[in-house]
């Protein structure tokens, strides 16, 4: 993997899209950093504060010390994180030397970052488009050369991390939806309804577009409203909204 | 060690013909029962002595070797194609006792239960010839719609409402009644939109041009061995439908995205890991991994490292279904144990204590 050049790493990037499960997706993409000459990575993604909590929408892939990752979760330092912070307000990937740190926690999480493996690390944030469901990526890797020697060899790869990175988002998008739609028992046909239904669409409109009967549309709309558990179809529109179903 | 090597698990794809050759053998030696004490005795006790599956998939088979594998299901066909109007020659020939009947009735119904799992690969080949071949068996034991009703079926994977999933708790008997009549509400449905769409009439539907195989074998049926030869196959037909059910109930029994969503990763299906039954069977008990990947052939399938894996191989399991409480304990408590247990999986995927009747009577005692 390590002698790979450009045009193949791309290849194995586009390749994500065919892994099935995590584990899958989780081993495909140490072989992709690695081929880019980092070391470590570790992928978030989640939806900002004000959407949701935070653990609730919060999943990952580990591909460094687990002892790390204890760390960080033990210490909830996800809270404070100053790579979120950046993410949060940036696109462009950037070294980790070059993320300001303003708490005594971020100096000690970037410290215990270096002691297992980060002490050169590339910061890249990804986006959902604002019309969507806002989720966030972050892919953070990294290598135990020192910075001033790692950071750009990291960066002058930062094309490359950050297709990786919005793969990632990609990925963890459809597979977010797919999740969504069996936790509700949707149908391809239900979302095209809801949809209609978020456009305003009313029955005998939805049942023209479709040619079919206007009861036949009640029908499957009372099943969507079941499968929601609730009593308008507004409401499921909201909620599958809210679980990225529809856009 | 047989069960690590992959070209004796290759070269073990050919059982897949053994139902049926054990049910020309039998017959003609008038041991009608062989095929029933094959599956429901001799497969659980052999499991005990050969083990589980532990050889590696073929995950890049030379072309020779997908050329061989691929000719498996298709000689299963044209075994079939034989072993069909012998039945009905020797039905229309012999004069058979009432045991007798029985005995090569449940014989042939190992058979054509056998007989939907072949075609359930074929119809996932990506070869049309293939296809219409798992069709066409399909529709040689009643089960003409199987084709638009398996899209509906993976579409609703892993789904709490409307999906193949049992609720637990459910017997066997209703599921089975009920999914029966809801793949043909799915099917024809399917196919009365494909029509629509494509604007074509009726007549052109697929599965009514399918079910004209069942009526004319049932026909060739009565016309060479008369009533009960036409009853001999509606038997069948409601055998294969049965086997169908109980097969996919065994599979995707109380998984979905809102009870396990643990279970997203396997497929939401449980797994075997029984050698001989996966040559049989074409390792049709790796199930999770078939959801996963849609078109991997059945050679490339193998059992996943942590899987749910069933307490017992299929025919046992079937048997306990047959009584609805103690199979709903068993599987509960199964479930349970790998739910909260991340660290025991392993170890219970790797289970092979035979029948599996230590385990299924300790999760009766548990549960």
């Amino acid at each position: 993997m390590g002698s790979m050049n450009g045009p193949d790493v791309m290849d194995l990037i586009g390749d994500l899209a065919y892994c099935a499960t995590e584990s899958e997706a989780s081993v495909l993409v140490k072989d992709i950093v690695e081929a880019l000459g980092a070391q470590w990575f570790v992928y978030t993604t989640l939806l900002p504060p004000e959407f949701s909590k935070i653990d609730e929408s919060f999943r990952f892939f580990i591909g460094c010390s687990p002892e790390l990752c204890k760390i960080y979760n033990k210490r909830m330092w996800m809270m404070n994180d100053p790579f979120f912070e950046y993410a949060r307000m940036n696109t462009a990937p950037i070294v980790g030397s070059k993320i300001r740190v303003q708490s005594a926690g971020q100096v000690e999480l970037m410290k215990v970052g270096a002691e297992h493996g980060f002490r050169s690390g590339l910061v890249v944030p990804t986006h959902t488009s604002m019309d969507a469901n806002k989720r966030m990526g972050l892919l953070y890797v990294g290598c135990d050369l020192p910075e001033e020697i790692g950071e750009p060899l990291l960066l002058r790869k930062r094309v490359q991390f950050g297709a990786l990175g919005t793969e990632l988002l990609h990925w963890w998008n459809e597979r977010l939806r797919v999740e969504a739609m069996r936790k509700f028992s949707l149908l391809d046909g239900d979302v095209e309804l809801l949809q209609l239904a978020k456009k305003g669409k009313v029955a005998v409109e939805i049942a023209a577009l479709h040619d079919i009967k206007v009861a036949a549309v009640y029908k499957k709309l009372n099943s969507i409203k079941e499968k929601f558990d609730v009593e308008k179809i507004e409401h499921a529109v909201r909620q599958a909204e809210a679980q990225g179903i529809i856009t | 060690m047989v069960t690590s090597n992959t070209t004796i698990k290759n070269a073990g794809y050919l059982l897949v013909l053994l139902p049926q050759i054990l049910y020309v053998v039998g017959t003609f030696k008038g041991v009608h029962w062989l095929p029933v004490a094959f599956f429901f005795l001799l497969l659980p006790v052999l499991r005990y002595l050969v083990g589980n599956d532990v050889s590696a998939p073929n995950v890049t088979p030379s072309p020779a070797l997908v050329g061989y594998l691929r000719f498996i299901p298709r000689a299963y066909v044209a075994v079939w194609a034989f072993v069909l109007p012998w039945t009905i020659s020797y039905l229309g020939f012999h004069h058979l006792s009432g045991w007798e009947y029985v005995g090569l009735g449940l014989s042939l119904w190992i058979v054509t239960s056998l007989n939907t799992a072949v075609a359930h690969e074929m119809v996932h080949s990506g070869g049309r010839f293939d296809r219409t071949l798992g069709m066409l068996l399909d529709a040689s034991v009643g089960y003409f719609h199987f084709a638009e009703e398996h899209l509906s079926h993976h579409a609703r994977t892993g789904h709490h409402h409307g999906g193949d999933s049992a609720r637990q708790g459910l017997s066997l008997y209703a599921y089975a009644l009920e999914r029966y009549l809801r793949s043909h509400a799915w099917a024809w449905e399917f196919e009365a939109t494909r029509l629509k769409r494509k604007n074509l009439p009726f007549w052109s539907s697929r599965p009514l041009k399918r079910a004209l195989v069942p009526l004319s074998i049932a026909t060739a049926f009565f016309v060479f061995a008369g009533w009960q030869g036409l009853l001999f196959y509606g038997a069948q037909v409601v055998g294969a439908a049965f086997s169908v059910q109980a097969i996919t109930y065994l599979q995707h029994w109380g998984l979905s995205q809102k009870e396990t969503p643990d279970l997203a990763d396997f497929g939401f299906a449980w797994e075997d890991g029984c050698w001989m039954q996966a040559c049989v069977t074409l390792n049709h008990a790796y199930h999770g991994q078939h959801h996963l990947s849609l078109r991997m052939p059945y050679y490339k399938l193998s059992m996943p490292p942590g899987a749910l894996t069933l307490p017992a191989s299929y025919p046992v399991m079937f048997l306990l279904a047959l009584v609805p409480p103690l199979f709903t304990k068993v599987m509960k408590e199964r479930l349970r144990l790998w739910l909260d247990d991340v660290d025991e999986r392993e170890a219970m995927a790797g289970q092979m204590s035979c029948i599996g009747a230590a385990r299924v009577a300790r999760m009766i005692r548990v549960g």
